[in-house]
């Protein structure tokens, strides 16, 4: 090996230095680009508001029809009128049983022991001791949106 | 027209226009609406106040005075008459103490009147279930004046209304108040009946949830018994009376092997199994204890029983496990939502299962067990997955650190560099 090749070798090792702090610092800024391009993306996509989650699309439930979703690990029914989207927990309050939607008697029923509720949700007759926690919902372009 | 002459008696002291004026105004109102104005004379203007005045205390915040309900209501005589012996008179209808038969009726003289009672929304078939009651009967047809009568569930002075929590029939009050007869043991064994039914019921799953959790929904005395009509329920009203609250029970108890049995009028319905007054909560066990009392054990009946035993024992088994699983992987800071939502299935089917086993129908529980069992498979196997990623990621930390430890080794060359040739630009 001459002295002139030993010298570019020298160079190459001290490059070598460079080469790897540049690539690191492409690799670290490539990592921070996905964050930033996830920010800029559409706020519909996320929710119209803080906290509000998509659930479901409209075109999902026919009207006086209902729909099982789960958020935040627990199931919520929605229930479409003609006019709105109401969203209750779907766990009755007497036991955890899951309510259905009975859409000829327009009542969320509890199959377990009977429970009746009303359309606000509200106890009608049985065992359960209280109200249906319900939820903020919020139609936009078609996608239902629910806050917990 | 006794209402229309007492209004005329307190005008008659006034004005003659301004009693012109009231009296007119008086008969429209009673011509327009029917209503009968003045029913009673308030306690401030009775004669009897002046020697009871400690009664007239007693009376100030029941539901009869603050109604201007008064004395003469139940005690007759004529509150108006300030001499003693015309007040009391037997003229004026003065009865003193009523008897027990007196009080169902003076009581029921106002309360199974709809015209009175219309306007406080307050039913008048009390007396007339009284009189269908096991009290009433022998009360108004064999004389027995030791059986209770209004005044010893609702008080006499001092009637408050039922939802007042001070009233002795408000629902958290109400056991004990039957109970200061029924409890009494010389007065029961008069009747062949037990006195010691308040305790018994205190330590049943009814009477916790209404002692210690005060669940005033749930069911007392008057719940199974009725209360002005309190009779005992009869072998076929058990299941009719425990239905009212229990629905579904009795919905699923109807197709099951025992209805027609109970048709029949072999079998209990409810109490069979459950008992009545010391009703607990029922647990698996009860398969155990209950079937055997009219099945051989080691019989078929029997078999299915243990069957349906082993079903809800094994699905409560499969759920508290799937449950300890996501409490656990929860602390382990594993997201756990979707598993969440699979145990509040698990959940729903269990929960099902109590009032469905009513139907005695293996299938039909086994079908649910499987359904729980089918959940919690999948809340384990998703987890599991969870677990496998978390491990994977853990592992995914090693090139980090390498990368790390690299740019670090780069970095501390590059310097090391730059200040050699800093040196060497010097010299």
């Amino acid at each position: 090996m001459s002295a002139g090749e030993r010298q570019e070798d020298k160079i190459s090792r001290r490059d070598f230095f460079g080469w790897v702090i540049k690539g690191g610092l492409l690799a670290t800024f490539a990592g921070m680009l996905f964050p930033a391009l996830e920010y800029l993306l559409p706020v519909t996509r996320r929710g119209p508001a803080v906290g509000m989650k998509e659930v479901a699309r409209v075109d999902d439930i026919p009207v006086w029809g209902s729909k099982k979703v789960v958020l935040g690990g627990s199931a919520l029914i929605l229930i479409r009128t003609p006019d709105k989207v109401k969203a209750f927990s779907a766990v009755c309050t007497h036991l955890g049983c899951l309510v259905d939607w009975e859409d000829k008697k327009r009542e969320i029923i509890c199959p377990c022991h009977a429970g009746l509720f009303d359309l606000d949700g509200r106890v009608i007759s049985g065992p359960p001791p209280r109200a249906l926690p319900s939820y903020a919902v919020r139609v936009v372009d078609g996608n239902i949106f629910v806050e917990l | 027209m006794q209402t229309l002459g007492c209004a005329i008696n307190k005008l008659v002291k006034r004005p003659i226009n301004v009693t012109f004026f009231f009296l007119v105004l008086c008969l429209g109102f009673i011509l327009a609406s029917g209503q009968r104005p003045c029913q009673a004379e308030t306690l401030a203007e009775s004669s009897c106040v002046e020697c009871h005045s400690d009664i007239a205390d007693e009376t100030k915040g029941s539901i009869h005075s603050q109604q201007a309900i008064s004395c003469h209501h139940c005690h007759g005589g004529d509150p108006t008459k300030e001499d003693q012996d015309l007040a009391m008179s037997p003229e004026a209808g003065y009865i003193g103490v009523p008897d027990k038969r007196q009080i169902a009726e003076r009581c029921g003289a106002c309360h199974a009147d709809v015209e009175t009672m219309n306007f406080y929304g307050i039913r008048t078939d009390q007396l007339a279930r009284y009189k269908t009651s096991h009290h009433g009967k022998k009360l108004l047809l064999e004389g027995d004046t030791r059986v209770a009568v209004c005044s010893d569930c609702h008080g006499y002075h001092t009637v408050l209304p039922v939802g007042d929590p001070a009233s002795p029939v408000y629902p958290l009050n109400l056991p004990k108040t039957c109970n200061k007869c029924h409890g009494n043991e010389k007065l029961m064994a008069g009747y062949n009946l037990p006195s010691d039914i308040f305790k018994t019921y205190e330590s049943s799953v009814h009477g916790k949830a209404l002692f210690e959790k005060k669940d005033l929904s749930v069911a007392n005395c008057a719940s199974c018994h009725g209360s002005h009509g309190a009779v005992p329920p009869g072998v076929k009203d058990v299941a009719t009376t425990c239905g009212k609250c229990h629905v579904n029970e009795r919905k699923y108890f109807l197709e099951s092997v025992h209805a027609k049995a109970h048709a029949e009028g072999k079998f209990s319905e409810c109490i069979s199994c459950h008992g009545n007054h010391g009703v607990q909560k029922p647990t698996p066990v009860l398969y155990e204890e209950a079937c055997v009392k009219c099945h051989e054990p080691g019989s078929q009946a029997a078999g299915e029983g243990l069957k349906i035993h082993e079903a809800l024992r094994k699905a409560n088994e499969e759920f508290e496990e799937a449950e300890g699983l996501v409490r656990q992987a929860s602390i382990e800071g594993i997201f756990v939502e979707d598993e969440s939502a699979l145990l509040e299935v698990a959940k729903s089917d269990l929960v099902s299962m109590a009032p469905l086993q009513h139907t005695l129908s293996t299938e039909k529980i086994s079908g649910l067990e499987t359904n729980i069992s089918s959940k919690v498979g999948e809340i384990n196997a998703s987890i599991q997955n969870k677990r496998e990623n978390l491990k994977r990621r853990k592992l995914m930390l090693i090139p980090i650190w390498i990368f790390v430890f690299i740019m670090s080794a780069a970095l501390l060359g590059k310097y090391h560099e730059l200040r050699h040739k800093k040196k060497k630009g010097n010299g």
